[in-house]
This record gives C-alpha cells, structure tokens and sequence, in this order.
C-alpha cells in the first residue's frame, strides 16, 4: 500500500513525457467543465418535481395532499415545488439535505410507508422532523420566497398584521411556528402547542 | 315472446313522447329562466371567497355566525382543528378572533366539558363561509317582526 502511493506521488509530481502541456491543461479544463456540469445537473434533477414524485409514495401521498393547497394552485399561478421547501437553496446546506436523504433512500428500498395506513401511522414522526427542521433554520425555505422585510402590513389581515409585527418581528417565533400544516395534512395535534 | 317486445317498445316509445313536452317545465324565474328545464345555459360563475370580511349581522338571535373569512386548507378532521387555533376560548383574544359561546362547552346533557364538546367539533356543519353573491331569489323572512337582513351587499 505504501509503496504504491509512494509511486503514484512519484508519477504525479515528474513532469509529462508523453503529453504536452496545452493538451493536459486543456485536458483538464473541459474536463472539469464535464465533471462539474454533470454533477451538477445530476443534483439538479434530484431537486425536480418529476424526480421526487417517481416514488409512488411520494405521488400518492404528500403530493396528492399538496395539490388542493394554496401553494400549488393559487390566483397567480405561481406554485412551490418539493424542493423549494424542503431543500435549502445555498449549495452546503443542500449538499449536506442532500446527504441526509440517504435515509429517504433506506426507507423506500424497505417501504416504510408504501402504503397510506403506513403513512398515517409514521405522519406525526415525518411532520415533527420537518418543523424540528424549518424551527432549527428560522425557517429557511419558507423565507427563500416570503421575505419579511418586504411584507405590507396594511394589506395584511388584522391579526397577520398583529402577530407578524410582534412574535415574528422580534425573533420570539419563526414561520413554521404558527403556519404549520399548509402543504400537507396535518398529522393527530394533541399536545402540539398554539393547536 | 314477440308480442311482449312489441308492448314494452310501444310503452317505452310511448313513455318518451309524453315525457318530452314536460321537461321543460316553468320553473322559478330566479333560479332559472321559465321553461328551460330541458336547455343548457352556462354555469353561473363561481365567486371567489371572501378573504377577511366584517361580521355579516346574523338574520334572527339562534342563527350560527357565518364565517367572515375563507377557509380554504383549513383542517377540521380527527387530527385537526384549524378552527379552534384562534376560536378557542383561551386562544381567542390573542388571536383577534371571537370566542366560542359557552354553549360549545357543554355537552348533550348540560354538563360542562372542558374542551370543545364533541357535538360542536365540527364548526362548518352550523357555521359557514361567505362568498359575494347576489340570492337568486328574494327573501321575505321575518322574525319577530323584524324583515330579514338580506345577506348580499
């Protein structure tokens, strides 16, 4: 073993015989363009729609509740994807979802909830790691589109105006605090604070 | 065999010419223009609902309040009750919204409950939301002397 790296560092650091130096830079640089664009676009599909609903869990359940919702059918037309909630933006907090749905991964290849009574059962367990989550990030994703600085109060209702300009303006509480349950169903709220 | 097929044509023919002429019988004019039963005309449009409207005042004491607010994802199962969030009596005032009476806390025998009693649970048997439309037809509802407050503005 030791040898063996011993004489990949002795190749890595003599110069080329055979191939010139344009070529391996050039070389390199499509190269890299190719790696990092399709790593990229790889990432990118794994963010899509199309992609998480290719699981018939994920078609028959969150995304069968999500489509009655404001957040995909709306005045405007403009709608939320999967990912827009629930894959941070930013590329190392993605990367680092990115990993964490490995699990997602384990729990589809052994059906923990392919079916509707399994999802039922396991809605609490998912719906309170989403929260923990959004709770942890001060709402991140929520934020990607609902900016609080840009919120008009005058046209907000009189009790939004009055909680938004109070617990969300100061910090004490974070979007998913008060707006839980807009995507998806609910799942049983006993002891769930403020239901 | 022949001749019974021939007695229930004859009766299912005449069946179809006579019931013709009544289906488009006068109806209401309100509801629907005179004699059109059997005509198609376009569905009436469906109203947007009101997003955060004043108090519609209540028609006679025993009505149930409507709902000045839409209620669209609004969850009101088993699981949820997205009604109680801000209805509750001790969520109420924070909220800005009315408390429930203290006849929701009280179950079919009288006795005080204290959560929500289950007959009430679900808010929109009795309690429902507003859309602007016009009432196709006129109401002369009285009570107690007084003409019913017409709904639509």
């Amino acid at each position: 073993m030791r040898r063996w790296i011993v004489e990949f560092w002795r190749t890595l650091s003599r110069p080329s015989q055979h191939f010139s130096l344009g070529f391996l830079a050039l070389g390199g640089f499509v190269a890299g363009i190719l790696f990092w664009g399709g790593f990229n676009t790889a990432m990118e599909f794994t963010n899509t729609e199309t992609f998480c609903i290719a699981c018939h869990e994920m078609e028959a359940n969150p995304y069968a509740e999500l489509k009655p919702t404001i957040h995909y059918t709306n005045r405007s037309g403009v709608r939320a994807t999967c990912s827009d909630c629930h894959v941070p933006q930013d590329w190392t907090r993605k990367v680092a979802r990115k990993m964490e749905a490995s699990k997602e991964v384990w729990g589809w290849v052994f059906g923990t909830i392919n079916t509707p009574e399994k999802y039922e059962a396991k809605r609490r367990e998912l719906a309170e790691r989403e929260w923990a989550r959004l709770r942890a990030n001060d709402s991140l994703e929520c934020r990607n589109c609902h900016t609080f600085e840009y919120m008009d109060f005058t046209v907000q209702t009189a009790r939004a105006r009055q909680l938004h300009a109070t617990a969300l303006a100061d910090g004490d509480a974070t979007c998913i605090d008060c707006h839980k349950g807009i995507a998806h169903r609910l799942p049983d709220m006993t002891d769930v604070p403020g239901w | 065999m022949k001749a019974a097929v021939a007695i229930l044509l004859g009766l299912m023919l005449a069946a179809a010419a006579g019931a013709s002429p009544n289906l488009s019988a006068p109806a209401p004019d309100g509801l629907r223009p005179g004699g059109s039963l059997a005509d198609s005309h376009p569905a009436p449009v469906i109203a947007p609902p009101e997003r955060d409207a004043h108090p519609t005042p209540r028609a006679h004491p025993y009505l149930p309040p409507v709902v000045p607010h839409h209620v669209r994802d609004h969850q009101l199962d088993l699981n949820a009750n997205r009604c109680l969030s801000c209805h509750d009596v001790g969520r109420a005032e924070a909220m800005l919204a009315p408390p429930m009476t203290p006849t929701h806390y009280r179950d079919r025998e009288g006795k005080e409950t204290e959560r929500i009693a289950g007959g009430r649970y679900f808010c929109l048997q009795c309690h429902v939301a507003q859309q602007q439309v016009r009432s196709p037809v006129g109401n002369d509802f009285f009570y107690q002397g007084r003409r019913h407050a017409p709904l639509d503005r």
